[in-house]
């Protein structure tokens, strides 16, 4: 055997450099980091308040300049702070950091904008929720205006989605996790088979490869593109296939942002029941949470019943704790069926079930660790208390924080569509991708609303 | 049946896991996914069969990676 060329090679998964070259550890980390310093200024008798600070409500552009001029000194060190904190994980994970501060540099500032669009007082009745904005505001960029194509490093919808999401956790009580997962499991595993099945054999009906088939029914059916990614790996797709379930994804997940809930709004759902079918029928966590949040806001304007952290909440419980966390066994049961079933006509070796862990979405460790450690830090709490010491001084400053993390997701998922660089499907993938989006709004429909419709409704009440 | 291998991809010369390098190959992987989450593990793509699969794969026509010195 010759020697080749040598090449750069992620081990990552193997040992301990995984807790710090892995997106999702660092996720962990920046979020737990936060919940734990925000609590420990809480029990100090302090709040990390001053460093969440975003627009208040405005009728007249100067009171905005005037909310800006009295609370310079704070975003100025929000600012500096999250560049650092996101520099410094940006550059162990392997991000090329001369690019990606710039990058954040812009997401930042476009962010400040959005906030402060939502925040306006007639905001509410033109629909301009913040998520949408973002959405918008960044296809129009990439798509229309264009920026240089380095920026990029600065987008990572994932990474500040994973953040986001263990703060989320910080401000989730645990015991509505141990009261709903289960029922979010069940609701999510029926939707996820049943949609993997039917893009797997609509596929094969139209005559697609397994692996394309396969590689496409993750990607409807459990977390989008990381499914699509992860399944891929596990049945040795050709490489072209995962480009193609990548464009399918991101098309349907921006089409379901805007369609949800609208659709969730017009059929007056409450939130609960909405931020449900947003979490069993939405394809990626980044654009779930968008629409999640965006029907939210309809909730704190009075449009729909409910409140906005029931629509993310019940979201979160089943996408993320329904949906997300099985990915490695998806993975597992596929990369056995592949390696003993079908055709391996050039690659052998076997496969091994420690995939679960590895593929595991560690962000769900750390958001299930802040929702375990604010709750029992709370847990002696009167109810009286909690709505006027423990949420204005704790949860909602880190609320603040995670709606940071999540607009700048929102932007970088405008911000990297540029449709002209997406692979073209073709009709077949299209077809099959398309039956599943069938079947799994609809059967999402059925079980969030017509099923389990007064549970949602009346989570966490 | 699952045939045996004369190397793993992972030591392989043709094959290339770097989170960038996929980001490069899958046009709109960013856009909602990650070369960097845990979700991919290790996997790479091989530029012999142009496969994407496990850095624990391998076949015969394995060829070890170059140990770059110093």
């Amino acid at each position: 055997m010759s020697a080749r060329q040598s090449s750069v090679i992620d081990t990552g998964r193997l040992g301990w450099t995984e807790l710090w070259r892995k997106e999702d550890w660092w996720a962990v980390w920046l979020g737990l980091a936060a919940a734990l310093v925000a609590y420990a200024l809480f029990a100090n008798g302090s709040s990390i308040g001053w460093l969440a600070v975003a627009p208040a409500k405005w009728t007249t552009f100067s009171q905005l300049l005037d909310h800006f001029a009295a609370n310079a000194a704070r975003y100025i060190a929000q600012f500096a702070i999250l560049l650092g904190l996101f520099s410094i994980a940006a550059s162990l994970i392997g991000y090329p950091v001369r690019h990606f501060v710039p990058g954040f540099v812009l997401i930042y500032v476009l962010s400040v904008v959005v906030f402060a669009a939502g925040a306006r007082d007639k905001a509410i009745y033109y629909n301009l929720e913040p998520p949408l904005i973002a959405l918008a505001g960044g296809l129009v960029i990439s798509n229309l205006i264009g920026l240089p194509r380095w920026l990029d490093a600065g987008f990572r919808v994932e990474f500040y989605i994973k953040t986001g999401i263990v703060l989320l956790g910080a401000t989730l009580p645990f015991t509505l996790v141990v009261w709903a997962g289960p029922v979010a499991i069940l609701q999510a595993s029926i939707v996820s088979i049943v949609t993997f099945l039917v893009i797997f054999f609509t596929g094969r009906y139209l005559g697609l490869d397994r692996r394309l088939a396969a590689t496409l029914g993750a990607g409807g059916a459990v977390c989008g593109v990381s499914a699509a990614i992860a399944i891929a790996g596990a049945v040795r797709a050709k490489k072209e296939y995962p480009p193609i379930a990548i464009t399918l994804v991101v098309l349907w997940a921006i089409v379901m942002i805007l369609a949800l809930p609208l659709v969730s709004r017009a059929l007056h759902l409450p939130a609960g029941v909405g931020g449900a079918w947003i979490g069993t029928s939405e394809f990626a966590d980044a654009a779930g949470f968008a629409a999640a949040q965006t029907y939210g806001g309809f909730a704190a304007t009075g449009a729909i019943a409910g409140t906005p952290d029931q629509a993310v909440w019940s979201y979160t419980l089943i996408k993320v704790v329904g949906r997300d966390v099985w990915i490695g066994v998806w993975a597992l049961i596929l990369s056995i069926i592949a390696v003993t079933r079908w055709d391996v006509a050039e690659t052998g070796g076997g496969t091994d079930i420690g995939q679960i862990w590895w593929r595991f979405p560690k962000f769900v460790v750390g958001f299930l660790l802040a929702s375990v450690l604010i709750t029992f830090a709370v847990r002696n709490t009167s109810f009286a208390d909690y709505n006027t010491v423990v949420r204005p001084g704790l949860v909602l400053p880190i609320t603040t924080l995670r709606t940071w993390a999540f607009t700048f997701s929102f932007l970088s998922i405008g911000l990297t569509t540029r449709w002209r660089d997406f692979a073209p499907a073709g009709a077949k993938p299209f077809l099959a991708f398309t039956a599943g989006v069938v079947v799994n709004v609809g059967l999402g429909f059925v079980l969030s609303v017509l099923v389990f419709g007064n549970y949602w409704a009346t989570l966490a009440k | 049946m699952i045939r045996a291998v004369a190397g793993r991809c992972g030591a392989c010369g043709h094959f290339n896991n770097a989170g960038a390098t996929l980001e490069s190959a899958f046009p709109g992987m960013t856009t909602m996914g990650s070369g960097f989450a845990s979700a991919r593990a290790s996997d790479g793509i091989c530029t012999l069969h142009d496969v994407y699969l496990s850095d624990r794969a391998g076949c015969d026509r394995f060829e070890a990676r170059a140990v770059r010195q110093g």
